[in-house]
This record gives C-alpha cells, structure tokens and sequence, in this order.
C-alpha cells in the first residue's frame, strides 16, 4: 500500500461515515455542512485521479454556491431538536424505495460489465480543462446546448414565480429616489413666517 | 525472514521519499504566510494612519517610533484577551468559523504567481482554484453568524451572505473576460500574454471588466462602502459581534489577507503581475556596462518588485475607498451588482468577441 491508497481509502471512508451521519443527525445546519465535507472528499478524489477541473468545479459550483444557499434557508428556519415520529405510511414508502435502489444498484454493479470501461488516470501534463472544452463543444455539443437550454429555461421559471407576487411585495423604486430633490424632501420655515 | 523484512524495508523508504515533499512544502508555505502576516499586520496599521492623515488627525503615535510597533501591541492585548462563548451557541461551530476563514483566505495565495518562478504550485487550472477558495471564504462568515446565537450576528451574515453571492457572478463573468484573452487558467500564462509594457496590460482592452472585477472584489471583503455585513450603526459589528479575543484577531487578519489577496489578483489579472510597465526594447539608453545602469537596469527589468509595486497600490486604494466613500445601503448594493455590474460584464464579453474576431491591437494576436 502506497501513499495514495491510503489517501485514498481515508478519504473514502470520510465520505461514507459523514454521508451515514449527514442522514441521523438531528441538526439541519450540521447535515448541510456534512454535506459540504461529503463534496470536498469527492474533489480529493477526483484530484487524485487528476482531474483537476472536476474537482475545482465541484468546489466551486457545489460547495461555494449551491450549498450556501441551502444553508442561507436553514439558518433562518427555527431549528428543534425533535424525536421522529414513526408512521407506517413513511415506512412503507422508505422500503419500497431502497429495495427499489438497492435492486438499481445491484444491476449496475453485478451486470455492467466493469472490465472494459477501466478509469485511467489523466495525464498531468494535459490542461484537462482544454480536454473538457474541447470534447463539450465537439462531440457532444448537443447535449451541451440542450443543458444550457433546459437552464435558461429554469432560470426563466424562477423569476416568474418570483414576479408573480409582485403587486405585494416591498421594493424601492430607483427612478424615484434619483428624482427627488433637496426642495421635495426638506422645508424650511423661518421664525418669522410662523 | 530476511526478505520480509527487506521488503519491508523498502515499503518504508517508498514512504519517506514520498514524505520528503511535506516539510519541504512546509517551508515554502512558510515563506509566503510569515511576510504575509507581517504585511497584515501593517496594513492595519497603514490603513490607520492613512484614513487619520485623509481626516486630519494623527494616528496611532505612542507605541514605538511613529507608532510603528502599535500592531504589535494590538496583537498582543487581542491574544491576551478572554474568549467569551456565548451562551445557547454552537461551540464547535463557534470555534470552527474564525479557523475555516482564516484557512480559505490563506489556502488561495497557494497559486499566486510572485515571479517568473516563485510560484508554490503552478497548477493549469489556478484561475478556477483562486474563485473557488474565495467562495469557500463565505462558509466562515454564515457559520460564525449562525454559531454565535445571536441576532444581529445572523443578519449580518446573511446580509453579507447575499453580498456575496451577487458579486461572486460579476466576478466570475470579469474573469472569463481575462480567460478568453489569455486562453488558458494558469496565471502565470496570463501574466506572460501581457508583455511589452504598460499598454499591452490587459486593463486597456479589458477596462471595464477591470472596474467591475475591482469593485467585486472590494464587495466580497466586505470593505467600504459595501460593508453592510459589518454596518456598525445597524449590526454593532456585524457576524463576528460575538467574538473576543483572538477569535476576532483571525477574522479581523482573515479580512486584510483577502484584501491584498484581491489587490494581488488585480495586478495580476489586468496589470500584468510582475512585468514592468517599460519595454526595454523601447528604451535602448542603458548600453553602456558599469555599475550603476545595471542598478536602474534591475528596477526596470521584470521582477517581483513590481510585483509588490502594483499590489500595494491597489491595497492603498481600499482604504482610499474606505475614507471617501459613506456606507451603500443594502438595496442599493443589490441593485448595482444584479443590474448594473452583471449585465455590463455581459456586454463587454460580446465586445470582446468582436476585437477577438478582428484581432484588434496587440492584446489579441
């Protein structure tokens, strides 16, 4: 065992012990901020087979952005630390989901045939992020762009829900505030005048 | 037996080759955090003296000759200090936040070009490091807010939350504008595609994306006139309101390590690091060998004293900032990042395109 095995299987186990604790913690704030050290284990490891731009972008798009405004949320709920209560509709459901997962992944690990698709390290001394470019923008530029469509269109989405609770809400009107002057806002009455 | 234990043996030396890279590594970390924490230091006290002389007052001028040891002290009156927990907070988290910010506002300087090979890790993607440790820098600030148990330490973490995440997109978009120049994430490859003086810098193709990535920059430290994160007639002082002692001292060296981390990043970006602003092909006086011209030889050629020229420059104009501008308030902020700042990096990328298209001056043969 080299160096980086150990790495390696420290590393994993990090993520599978605060991915088996981010689901029995109580605390909400304390699950997202496993969730934080569960994707920056996985950019170790990305980094690890090299993969520099993968684990950058994780960092940057998850960690630095996604997870920031799951925590911006949660902060603001009212946190209690509260017994779960058991309901057989909930069991149930929770059965039926994980055979259904475990049999999905049963099939991919017991059926898919691993021999042929072997994760080769990237070479280092390749930029991967012109590798990546240059493979999104050629083979498979359609998938690309249907992404980025499917976003727009996401983005678009957000902002009507937003928009359309707009005669209620509370905003300030720039134009009219760069409007006023000093002779709208202050009155000045003289001693004598009164 | 003999062979187990010679293979042993080789497993072992295997390990050390490999860890003769840490303390090595350590140094160099070393070598670049001591000056660093010396410059923090100075800064504040630069920053004092600066903003006292701008309002007409002296400064600290007790400790030491011109108050120069006055950090020192402050240094030492925070580290003596009692850290006071307050009561119902997280104290894991509590303790946690001062160190996940400290850590991220230093884990960034790791790719920092200083010198054609000063460089502690030369990695492709540095560009893509640099956003993604200034973005982690936001985890320490919520979670101090939150930890603290307290409301205006939340608000201000929330609002500077926010803050961040507005400026962070306007950020980004100036920076494609710099990739899609220099064609590649290292930042030693965008230093050396500025060459030749002052006006192959990219802040004169690049100027508007240089303003906005400046004024991000000063929104994502929090500084003034954008720091309503901190607004002490509203928050008292913001997220770290319940710190003491060196809690506060590491949020506080946090704070001025991103400053001149983002002033660096400036002078990187758009002034071309460490290239000297006079092209010594132009000048052709200093021909003649003796001593003296290759002094003045030295100081105009390519070095890291450029280098720390331009940063101190840009670090000057925080505190410039800082005593000239009064405080936004939140929704104006809100407003010139979302509107204002994001679109015009939008509009200045489709610019760019064109002068890329026409190959327009000497920015983009």
């Amino acid at each position: 065992m080299d160096i980086i095995s150990i790495l390696f299987y420290l590393v994993t186990s990090v993520v599978i012990l605060s991915s088996i604790a981010l689901i029995a913690v109580n605390n909400t704030v304390h699950a997202a901020l496993l969730l934080v050290l569960i994707f920056f284990n996985t950019a170790i490891l990305w980094l690890m087979m090299n993969a520099e731009f993968l684990a950058i972008v994780l960092v940057l798009v998850y960690v630095g952005a996604v997870l920031v405004l799951f925590l911006f949320v949660i902060m603001l709920l009212d946190i209690q630390v509260q017994k779960t209560v058991s309901k057989k509709l909930y069991l149930i459901f929770s059965v039926v989901i994980s055979i259904i997962m475990f049999a999905e992944l049963y099939m991919v690990i017991f059926y898919h045939d691993f021999e042929n698709t072997v994760v080769e390290n990237l070479s280092q001394d390749t930029s991967n992020t012109y590798e990546i470019g240059l493979l999104l923008f050629t083979e498979h530029i359609f998938s690309f762009e249907v992404t980025a469509f499917i976003l727009l269109v996401a983005i678009i989405a957000a902002i009507a829900i937003n928009m359309s609770d707009r005669e209620r809400a509370l905003r300030q009107d720039p134009a009219k505030q760069i409007l006023e002057t000093k002779k709208s806002r202050l009155k000045i009455i003289k001693d004598n005048e009164i | 037996m003999f062979d187990f234990a010679q293979n042993y043996f080789n497993i072992l030396s295997s390990y050390f080759y490999e860890l003769s890279v840490l303390p090595y590594t350590l140094i160099l970390i070393g070598m670049i955090m001591v000056p660093l924490l010396i410059l923090v230091a100075y800064y504040t006290y630069a920053e004092r003296k600066i903003i006292a002389s701008m309002q007409g007052r002296l400064g600290p001028n007790v400790v030491g000759p011109k108050g120069l040891l006055q950090p020192f002290a402050d240094g030492v009156k925070l580290f003596f200090k009692e850290i006071v927990i307050p009561t119902d907070s997280n104290k894991f988290l509590f303790l946690l936040a001062p160190i996940i910010t400290f850590t991220v506002a230093f884990a960034a300087w790791a790719v920092v070009p200083f010198d054609s090979v000063l460089v502690l890790s030369d990695i492709n993607a540095g560009l893509l490091y640099i956003l993604a440790m200034t973005s982690l820098g936001i985890y320490g600030i919520i979670i101090a807010g939150w930890a603290s148990n307290s409301k205006y330490a939340l608000l201000g973490a929330m609002r500077s939350a926010a803050l961040i995440i507005a400026y962070e997109i306007a950020m980004g978009f100036a920076l494609v504008g710099v990739i899609m120049v220099s064609g590649s994430l290292n930042l030693g490859e965008i230093i050396n595609i500025q060459k030749g003086g002052v006006f192959n810098w990219l802040w004169v193709p690049l100027f508007p994306l240089f303003i906005i990535y400046f004024i991000a920059g000063v929104a994502e430290t929090n500084r003034a006139p954008f720091d309503v994160a901190e607004g002490e007639s509203e928050l008292v002082a913001g997220f770290h309101v319940e710190y003491s002692g060196m809690g506060f001292a590491v949020f506080f060296i946090a704070e001025y390590a991103n400053m001149i981390l983002i002033s660096a990043l400036t002078s990187i970006l758009f002034f071309g690091g460490w290239l000297s602003p006079f092209s010594l092909d132009s000048l052709g006086v200093f021909e003649v060998n003796d001593f003296f011209n290759n002094i003045i030889l030295f100081f105009i050629n390519d070095g890291i004293h450029w280098f720390i020229l331009k940063t101190l420059f840009f670090m000057f104009c925080f505190i410039w900032f800082r005593a000239t501008f009064p405080r936004y308030r939140y929704d104006q902020i809100m407003r010139l990042g979302w509107k204002i700042l994001i679109p015009l990096t939008l509009v200045w990328i489709f610019v760019e395109m064109i002068f890329i298209y026409y190959k327009i001056g000497p920015w983009f043969n």
